[in-house]
């Protein structure tokens, strides 16, 4: 009962942390620069549903999915431990009676409402601008979104755990391996998480009247087998973090 | 409850941190001393649970110190000065006592507690990020005291503290000790911690170099050079006397007196009585310089390299 | 007598002026950002992207390569060794895809040399000597325009030196010594904006994730964003949200390679944008670097 109530304290006061952290502030900016696009954008007033749906759905992929989601999970997921760590306060929790397993899964766990609550609520706002068009693209799309979201918040858990800096890893990991490989011809893009949240999103998308990419350029996967390797990333990242935090000796703390 | 210290090595990639150490340390106040880079932190870490020993093994009473179980039985100030620097005093005495799943209730009124015994009542409510440096200390010291365990870490616990202060502190930390509490208090400087410890421990170059009382440490020195301070009118008759002595290594003469320096403390001081009691030489003063903490920590410092 | 001075000698030369200090804060600056190990793994994606340039230049001088394979070249890198009207050179092409490890790696930067020295409360250090605010201000931005000089304007430089030696004469150097002034005034550009923006952002959010957050933001998001309004809306004045391409229609507008009124116009526009930005900044960071932080 006492380890509960430990728990839940770290718990709260992780997401507390967060939540009023200067990323919290700083990840607005792209959600609301996003937001203003879509209201200059105007997709509800478009007549040629087609054509809206596959320029919605373009957007959502290529600048939501892909640049927005991942800096989201960079700004929580590499603070929820990485900041404990580089400001040296993990100390703290690392001499408490609270199992490392523990403190490791609240931090994941405090992490998870901020980044879905952000990047879910964010995108059902999205879909409601984009008018009829939106609400189609919300249930087609959502899966994907969740997936991709709590494989970043993983992945980047485990760049938290295993990396002095890990900011810095997890940025070029979201800029330059999402970004750039992610948008490369041939299979290196299967190096970024995004390719297959994209897999899903050509998959759900496609029937609906969005273009099917170049064959040469983008060669989706099937909608489960993306769905699954997400899966995977988020549990393999997970579990590893898991491992390398509980055998661990910080000795950059003090 | 015991810390012990069983054949314990620590290596960071091919340093040695601390190099089989092996010790057991009971209820009441042991000062851990040694100078920067000596492995004072590195033992302190090992006791802590924040390293695990290369070799050998660090048990907290029964349990080893790694463990969760032992982290229930220490408390542990360390010496750095980071926090949760948007959280008052309070609330983060507060949160460590809740990180113990002390019940709501429970952590409030540890928390006042401990806020009242370390003497910052009065400025409790203060944000960490305004705390002078002494303030931050009292409040790593409460953090520790929290969940009143029967085994206090202190990483230079009083560095930084203003003299009144320090005096709090240290009757605090005193009280804690006759309350049978194992306190392990870590410093490099000797004077700062002296009159606390009920016995030390010093450590060179990751090497227990001495253990015991200050006084065990010191006769066991018998050999060690000591100075000695003359004081008499007729000084500098008895500095001719003296230079017969061959156990002497030197000899200052002072306005005030002699300062002599002796190879063999045990034989200068019967060499000295029956030169006086012999010629009639008057003797004002006859005190040792370097008997005291720091010139047997140095002394044991050169010793080690 | 107080105080026995006899040991001391007073100081009887003459101190440089304060402006010295900045050469100081630059040398620091760079040592900082270069031992870094992590950051070699951005710098190297430079190095990387400068050698295949490298590579480009003599395959296409020396290797005879056929004609067809040439043109696909110059396609794929969109590299002209030459100035033509109304369009760039491919040593500014070359600076404006370094943009992206340029980008990244000040995102990284403006924490390490001006976040830290306001979290670490290390700006007394500075500001208790000689040292003012304002020489401060400009040690930052000089140590940031020469990481970004490195990047940038030296390799780009370079490669314009290696296209001449791999010619039979000294022609192509005098007969495009306009270019070496394109790429100057395109490199200037970038470092006036690059670090002004830089170091206020970085004096104001501090911590890495933050900084890097905001400056992908800007020099990222934008520039979709801004793609994609112009393509939706079919106005190019949207292309003006993009910052890159702000820069580098200034850097143009030094050189003149306009060949219509409206692209003069917009230049002209993006240059009056970009001098708002900075200062706004500049105004921003000057209230921001003090040597007390008031705490509540």
């Amino acid at each position: 009962m006492s380890l509960l109530r430990a728990w839940t304290t770290l718990l709260w006061l992780s997401f507390r942390r967060l939540l009023w952290s200067g990323s919290t502030l700083m990840v607005l900016l792209p959600f609301t620069a996003c937001a203003l696009f879509l209201i200059r954008r105007g997709f509800w007033k478009e007549a040629n549903l087609f054509e809206t749906f596959n320029d919605f759905s373009l957007f959502m992929m290529f600048v939501f999915a892909s640049f927005v989601v991942p800096i989201c999970a960079v700004a929580y997921a590499t603070a929820s431990i990485g900041g404990d760590r580089e400001d040296r306060t993990l100390l703290f929790l690392l001499v408490r009676p609270v199992p490392r397993v523990l403190i490791f899964f609240a931090k994941f766990i405090a992490t998870l409402p901020l980044v879905l609550g952000l990047v879910m609520g964010a995108f059902y706002l999205y879909c409601r601008l984009g008018g009829d068009i939106g609400r189609a693209a919300y249930p087609l799309y959502l899966p994907a979104i969740f997936y991709m979201s709590i494989a970043y918040v993983s992945l980047f858990h485990f760049f938290a755990v295993s990396f002095r800096h890990s900011t810095i890893i997890a940025l070029i990991y979201a800029l330059f391996m999402e970004l750039l490989l992610g948008n490369m011809p041939g299979i290196v893009k299967r190096v970024a998480i995004n390719y297959y949240g994209r897999s899903m999103m050509y998959a759900a998308g496609v029937p609906h009247g969005l273009d099917r990419p170049e064959a040469e350029w983008f060669e989706p996967i099937s909608a489960t087998t993306a769905a699954l390797a997400l899966v995977g990333i988020t549990l393999a990242a997970l579990l590893v973090a898991l491992v390398v935090f509980q055998r661990r000796e910080y000795t950059d703390l003090t | 409850m015991l810390l012990t210290f069983d054949q314990v090595t620590k290596f960071y990639g091919p340093v040695i941190g601390v190099n089989n150490i092996s010790c057991r340390i009971g209820p009441g106040i042991t000062g851990l001393f040694g100078a920067n880079g000596a492995g004072k932190s590195t033992l302190m870490k090992l006791a802590s649970g924040q390293l695990r020993p290369s070799q050998g093994e660090v048990k907290v009473g029964e349990h080893r110190a790694w463990s969760t179980e032992a982290k229930r039985h220490f408390g542990y100030v360390p010496d750095l000065n980071s926090f949760y620097e948007e959280m008052t005093c309070l609330d983060f005495v507060y949160v460590m006592a809740r990180l113990y799943g002390l019940k709501r209730s429970d952590a409030r009124r540890r928390t006042a507690e401990v806020i009242e015994e370390v003497g910052m009542a009065d400025r409790s409510g203060r944000k960490l990020a305004g705390c002078s440096h002494g303030m931050r200390q009292r409040i790593k010291l409460a953090q520790a005291l929290i969940n009143d365990p029967p085994i206090l870490l202190l990483d230079e616990p009083l560095s930084g503290i203003d003299p009144g202060g320090r005096r709090e502190i240290s009757r605090l930390l005193v009280a804690q000790g006759e309350k049978g509490k194992t306190i392990l208090i870590s410093s490099h400087i000797l004077g700062e911690t002296e009159s606390l410890t009920d016995s030390v421990l010093i450590i060179a170059r990751g090497r227990i170099v001495a253990s015991g009382t200050l006084s065990e440490i010191r006769a066991k020195l018998e050999d060690r050079p000591l100075t000695v301070e003359i004081r008499s009118p007729q000084s500098r008759r008895l500095a001719a006397l003296l230079v017969d002595e061959p156990e002497l290594r030197n000899i200052e003469l002072r306005p005030t007196g002699l300062i002599v320096q002796t190879r063999n403390p045990l034989r200068f001081f019967t060499f000295i009585n029956d030169l006086v009691a012999k010629n009639g030489i008057e003797i004002e003063q006859l005190q040792t310089l370097d008997g005291g903490a720091d010139a047997v920590f140095n002394y044991l410092q050169q010793g080690s390299r | 007598m107080g105080i026995d001075n006899a040991h001391y000698y007073g100081w009887d030369g003459k101190l440089h002026s304060p402006w010295w200090a900045t050469l100081a804060i630059v040398r620091v600056a760079l040592l900082q950002v270069f031992r870094r190990k992590s950051y070699w793994l951005v710098i190297a994606l430079g190095i990387f992207q400068f050698l295949v340039f490298w590579v480009i230049i003599y395959a296409l001088l020396q290797a005879r390569l056929p004609a067809d394979a040439q043109r696909e070249l110059f396609k794929l890198f969109n590299f002209s060794p030459t100035v033509e009207p109304g369009k760039d050179n491919g040593y500014i092409e070359f600076m404006q895809r370094q943009s992206v490890v340029v980008m990244i790696l000040l995102a990284f930067s403006g924490s390490l040399l001006v976040g830290a020295d306001f979290r670490m409360k290390s700006l007394p250090f500075y500001l208790s000597r000689r040292v003012d605010r304002r020489h401060y201000i400009v040690g930052k931005l000089m140590a940031i325009s020469v990481i970004i000089s490195l990047l940038t304007t030296v390799p780009a430089l370079l490669l314009f030196i290696e296209y001449g030696m791999l010619t039979s004469s000294l022609s192509y150097w005098t007969d495009n010594w306009n270019t070496v002034f394109s790429v100057l005034t395109y490199g200037a550009t970038i470092c006036v904006v690059l670090s002004i923006m830089l170091v206020t952002i970085s004096a104001y959010l501090q911590r890495m994730a933050p900084i890097a957050i905001t400056w992908s933001t800007i020099f990222v998001m934008l520039g979709l964003l801004a793609q994609y309004l112009r393509n939706a809306t079919g106005n190019d004045n949207w292309a003006l949200i993009d910052p890159w391409l702000d820069i580098r229609l200034v850097g143009k507008l030094c050189f003149g390679v306009f060949s219509d009124a409206d692209g003069m116009e917009r230049a002209i526009s993006a240059a009056m944008i970009l001098g708002t930005v900075c200062t706004v900044c500049l105004v921003a960071l000057t209230h921001r670097v003090r040597a007390v932080d008031i705490v509540e």
